[in-house]
């Protein structure tokens, strides 16, 4: 069950402890929910009310709530309030970021992105923090280059895909529009109505072109230069071609002066393409490192 | 932790409900209408049945005590019915409670089968059972009541 309190193990004197404290809170909170309407729920309703409840205590634990006091002593009651104070403030948050995501949106056109960006803006009308934390309502269909782990709850998972999308936009903004939109041209039929992450081939074609000594910014990978990609990556064992990867990802950031955690995002996403590499070397690098559409 | 069946203080809720039992025969003295031990923790038991089988979650004791206060008066309710008669209402209340989606609350819905039992059912759960949450609600002068075929 997603927004579990802590993974670190808990005595059974602990457990036993929380799990007394934990039936009156969630009493409470059903009673809340139902504006003391009714005594009784239906089970998968007081199964969210649950989860909602673990997931903000946990974020209250982690901000070192009950950290000086013994568990059997904790006051949920306070943690969750302090809790629910907690997620206030990084909804405020997401939407500062989700507002500066927006603004920082290149100019590339793709509707699954829109619609993406839309509907989180209504994610902060329909987040129910008091009972419902730990759910997302909203839909977030544009893939990332490496998604957030759906185990994330709540706000905390609009936070985390914000940020990678705001880094992959910081990514494609040194990047002309134009040269942009012709190599997603080449690489889909239809880069503004399907399904597709913007960011992925140009990272693979600015990492090619680093590690070829080029200028990334060019985008361009001709014929000739995916043969000395070819011929670059070929003689690699895999470790040293994931790690060229990283390195020509760790290059292309310094050179865009994109900060730590961007670097950091962009070489795990290059490593990534290592996989498609050695599975296209047969086929002369076809598909990975793509020439613009005219 | 947050396993909801693991949570439920099955031995304390079984205790609410045996606490508020007893306090019922009190408020029933005056009908000529009293539960045993063995009646109270049948009906406690059936409780826990019945929000099984209803795949619900309760807090507290439970509703016997407001069924109580709204049939204790019944007509059709004597000391020989008196305990399966209040098990069978307790059932439906979780049924009802779960074919209405929750959307009336337990007092309304309490008042709801008080009102039918004693009205067009004539003291007939079979009658009370065929009802919709909907049909539950529709204040008697408004109801046609038709036996079933």
């Amino acid at each position: 069950m997603s927004g579990g309190l802590p993974e670190r193990a808990f005595s059974p004197e602990e457990a036993a402890a929380l799990r007394q404290k934990l039936w009156p809170l969630l009493a409470r909170q059903a009673g809340l929910y139902t504006g003391c309407g009714s005594s009784s729920l239906p089970e998968d309703t007081a199964r969210e009310l649950l989860c909602s409840l673990c997931y903000t205590l946990k974020v209250w634990f982690q901000a070192g709530g009950a950290a000086s006091q013994p568990l059997a002593d904790a006051d949920l009651e306070a943690g969750l309030r302090q809790g629910q104070a907690i997620l206030e403030q990084k909804c405020r948050q997401a939407r500062r970021l989700w507002m500066a995501v927006r603004h920082s949106a290149p100019d590339l056109k793709n509707r699954a992105l829109a619609d993406t960006l839309d509907s989180i803006g209504a994610f902060f009308q329909r987040y129910d923090l008091r009972f419902f934390a730990h759910c997302i309502p909203c839909d977030i269909d544009y893939p990332l280059c490496r998604a957030v782990p759906e185990a994330l709850p709540g706000v905390d998972y609009i936070l985390a895909y914000l940020d990678r999308l705001g880094m992959e936009h910081a990514l494609l903004r040194p990047f002309a529009p134009s040269r942009v939109r012709r190599l997603l041209a080449a690489g889909c039929p239809d880069p503004v109505g399907l399904l597709v992450n913007l960011c992925e081939p140009v990272l693979a074609n600015a990492v090619g072109l680093t590690l070829l000594g080029e200028d990334p910014r060019e985008l361009e990978i001709t014929p000739q230069r995916r043969t000395r990609l070819c011929e670059y990556f070929e003689p690699l064992p895999p470790h040293r071609a994931r790690a060229a990867l990283r390195d020509g990802a760790a290059r292309l950031c310094a050179g865009l002066g994109l900060p730590t955690p961007a670097a950091d995002y962009f070489m795990d996403t290059a490593q990534a393409l290592h996989p498609r590499i050695e599975a296209a070397l047969p086929n002369r690098l076809n598909g990975v490192f793509l020439s613009l559409a005219p | 932790m947050d396993d909801l069946s693991a949570l439920i203080p099955q031995p304390d809720q079984m205790q609410a409900a045996l606490a508020e039992l007893a306090e019922c025969n009190a408020l029933t003295a005056g009908w000529g209408l009293s539960l045993s031990p063995v009646q109270m923790r049948m009906l406690a038991e059936c409780r826990r049945s019945a929000l099984r089988d209803t795949g619900r979650v309760e807090f507290g004791g439970g509703v016997l005590k407001q069924l109580v206060r709204a049939f204790c008066a019944s007509p059709y309710l004597d000391q020989e019915n008196y305990a399966d008669t209040l098990a069978q209402l307790q059932a439906l209340f979780y049924h009802f409670k779960q074919e209405s989606h929750d959307r009336i609350p337990d007092d309304e819905l309490i008042a709801a089968m008080a009102q039918c039992f004693d009205g067009r059912a004539q003291g007939a759960l079979d009658a009370l059972a065929g009802l919709t949450p909907e049909e539950l609600c529709v204040p008697d002068r408004e109801a046609r009541w038709e036996p079933a075929p």
